[in-house]
């Protein structure tokens, strides 16, 4: 473990000594550790983004605990520096090394190809080399759940959705929220305000009491904080959490939320490196056990009813019976996406760049 | 002085007070103590965090440039701060401050990058040149707008350069995510990858050392003749000194912010062709991790002289290494590196105003009867 938080620094401060016989101990067994290196966009915090990684790979420690060592360099922000901080953890004898979000894909990219003997898994990536794996969550399963709760909560029939980029995995979400709230609420239209940043409380905020202004009653999109979910609370509006649950936070007008474990990703590469049968695959995966999503818990407020229904979605769901894109469905132009009986290829999803009706907002044409 | 009744209150005044004639011996001395003093608080900073001190400063400051390929990936990133700040420093010379080059960058790799996607220039050997001229040309177009709107209606720059970082931002944004998105790439926000031919050559067989960094040079030879031994450059320097010697001398003052701005624009181009056409090789939302803004501090820490700002670029690249190599080696926390770096600006202004000034420490004792009857 190599990310030190507070607690750590009054430990260590404390008692050097003893830290210094540890490092000791562990040089010992260097040779038959497993070194796994991490790379982090941002500064690993309380909840969010980040934070739902750094639970993958501390996942790793406490199942192999001695066997492995992972090093996690946090706020490498700019593609230029990850490929440096990938070439230097591979050069430091790191055997797996993870990136933790889509714009590492290219320089891990370059990287995989010019160190064939080192292994690398990317989240969000959409390529995948002889030793260069992805794992990115279907976590539109999840917002469709949270759209099935919305559509039966709303008093308006109007969501909000306060949108970071139009990028696939923001737009496959947003999708899979408004078909889950049409399929109890065919009345209910989705408003989305775009603000161009995964994070800017200022932005999040206005956007939120914009929404509400134009009477959204619950608000979801891409919070990376509690931010946007306190701001919906204070103006009395329901809110979905997304990454993290924030109820912690947002304590009475959290419905619930579309929450990234990465857990098993993480793990089960270490297993494979560990017992050498590691191969680059390309996981998608969504609901259920060893999955990379969950739901947060749910609000007190829902009818009971309302509950079980979602709860027996999830489990039709997981079994594969319940397909969220599933047809006939139309973009909001009226052009058929899917056609009845079929349901949108992974392939389409990844790529997805168009809405389906109900949703309202500008997006940019290609 | 000590009256019977009321309260004694001594008070300390601490003021500064301009030196006749700063020590030249100090001047170049203080940089240095800067880093003296840094590197003292790093001592105590890895102590308290539980590390050997000693293999903290060596990860800091050797481990990243104790290879080539360090030494490579140390170039590589000081150059576009490099080039920018000499840019600036041409400029703020002046007294025409261009805090937009984050925003001149991005035009200029803007303009970089439609040259590359063209088509018909795929395999051409002219398509790097013309990338070249472009992303100086989209850089200085960018700066010309507060130029123009400061000689013209008399409009601040530091505020018109620094807005237009954010509408050339949205700018990229519309294109990468619009008319220039990569149709192979599952609509994630990117153009395509640039040709072979759109590529700056990599001078290290190996490393990612490109030709963006002989660019650097050359501004630094650039800029040195044009500030220390040009007219022009003079001229810009008289004007940053006293506005009233120069008018006094006939220099035109419109002249002073059409080239200052001009330089500083052309040159942050330059480093946006060096981040479009060498690391990354295509066009992404985020191009740059604010060099534009970075390189602001490079040009004062380099005292405005292109020598002093090669030295600055390489410091400040060093600190960015340095903390992300303290990370993987030693265990330390991102923001130790953050603090560390602001710590050396803080001691390299510190010891710069204490050049210049000195500090009087003046004790007057009032009371608060005498204050009453004043």
């Amino acid at each position: 473990m190599r990310i030190i938080d507070r607690r750590e620094f009054l430990k260590s401060a404390s008692s050097l000594g003893v830290a210094a016989l540890g490092a000791r101990a562990i040089d010992a067994f260097a040779q038959d550790v497993l070194n796994i290196g991490v790379v982090h966009q941002f500064p690993i915090g309380e909840v969010g983004w980040e934070t739902q990684q750094a639970l993958g790979w501390k996942a790793i420690e406490a199942a192999f605990g001695g066997k492995v060592k992972v090093t996690a360099v946090a706020d490498v922000q700019q593609a230029q520096d990850a490929e440096r901080v990938f070439r230097e953890l591979a050069s430091r004898g790191n055997k797996l090394i993870f990136g933790t979000t889509f714009s590492q894909m290219a320089p891990m990219l370059k990287v995989a190809r010019a160190l064939p003997g080192t292994h690398f898994d990317c989240c969000a990536s959409v390529t995948t080399t002889k030793n260069m794996g992805a794992f990115e969550a279907r976590n539109y399963e999840a917002t469709y759940l949270a759209g099935v709760v919305a559509g039966r909560m709303t008093k308006s029939n109007v969501l909000g959705w306060v949108g970071a980029f139009p990028v696939p995995q923001v737009l496959w979400r947003l999708n899979g929220f408004m078909i889950g709230a049409h399929s109890v609420n065919p009345k209910a239209v989705c408003n989305v305000i775009w603000i161009n940043t995964w994070n800017d409380p200022a932005k999040e905020k206005d956007a939120v009491a914009a929404l509400v202004s134009q009477g959204a009653d619950v608000l979801a999109g891409s919070p990376n904080t509690p931010v946007q979910g306190v701001a919906a609370e204070e103006r009395g509006a329901w809110s979905i959490a997304n990454c993290s649950d924030f109820s912690k936070f947002v304590t009475k007008r959290q419905l619930t939320g579309d929450i990234l474990d990465w857990r098993s990703a993480y793990v089960e590469s270490a297993r494979d490196e560990l017992a050498g049968k590691w191969k680059a695959q390309d996981r998608f995966r969504g609901l259920g056990e060893g999955g990379f999503c969950t739901m947060a818990p749910y609000n007190p407020a829902i009818p009971a009813e309302v509950v079980a229904d979602v709860k027996q979605r999830e489990a039709d769901i997981i079994a594969g019976k319940l397909k969220v894109f599933a047809g006939p469905l139309k973009d909001r132009d009226g052009k058929e996406r899917v056609a009845a009986g079929a349901s949108l290829p992974d392939k389409e999803i990844r790529s997805i760049n168009w809405v389906v009706g109900g949703v309202n907002g500008a997006f940019p044409k290609s | 002085m000590w009256p019977n009744r009321g309260i004694a209150w001594q008070v300390m005044r601490i003021s500064l007070e301009p030196r006749v004639a700063p020590s030249r011996a100090m001047r170049w001395a203080s940089p240095l103590v800067a880093v003296a003093l840094t590197m003292l608080l790093g001592v105590v900073l890895f102590a308290a965090l539980g590390k050997d001190p000693l293999a903290g400063l060596h990860a800091f400051f050797i481990a990243p440039i104790d290879s080539v390929n360090g030494v490579a990936e140390l170039l590589i990133k000081a150059s576009p701060l490099t080039i920018i700040a000499i840019g600036l420093a041409v400029g703020f010379r002046g007294n025409v401050w261009n805090i937009g080059a984050e925003g001149q960058l991005v035009v200029g790799a803007i303009a970089a990058g439609w040259v590359a996607l063209q088509p018909a220039l795929a395999e051409s050997a002219l398509t790097l040149p013309a990338m070249i001229v472009a992303g100086a040309l989209g850089g200085m177009a960018w700066a010309a707008i507060p130029a123009w709107l400061r000689t013209r209606f008399n409009a601040n720059e530091i505020l018109v350069s620094l807005m237009l970082t954010y509408v050339a931002q949205l700018l990229l944004n519309y294109l990468v995510f619009g008319p220039w998105r990569d149709p192979q790439g599952f609509n994630a926000p990117q153009s395509p990858l640039f040709p072979e031919a759109a590529m700056l050559p990599i001078l290290i067989e190996g490393t990612r050392l490109n030709a963006s960094v002989l660019l650097t040079l050359t501004a630094v030879a650039v800029g040195w003749v044009f500030l220390s031994r040009s007219f022009p450059g003079y001229q810009t320097r008289v004007s940053g000194l006293s506005g009233a010697a120069a008018r006094y001398a006939g220099f035109s003052e419109r002249r002073t912010v059409w080239v200052g701005m001009l330089a500083g624009g052309a040159a942050a181009g330059l480093a946006g062709v060096g981040e479009a056409a060498g690391t990354l090789g295509q066009l992404l939302p985020s191009l740059s991790p604010g060099y534009g803004f970075i390189a602001i501090i490079v040009a004062f820490v380099g005292r405005l002289h292109p020598v002093g700002i090669l030295f600055a670029g390489l410091l400040m690249s060093l600190l960015y290494l340095g903390g992300d190599s303290a990370q993987i080696s030693m265990g330390l926390p991102a923001a130790a590196a953050a603090l560390f770096q602001g710590a050396l600006l803080f001691f390299l202004l510190g010891t710069d105003v204490l050049v210049n000034y000195r500090v009087r420490v003046r004790r007057s004792a009032t009371t608060a009867s005498a204050q009453g009857a004043a």
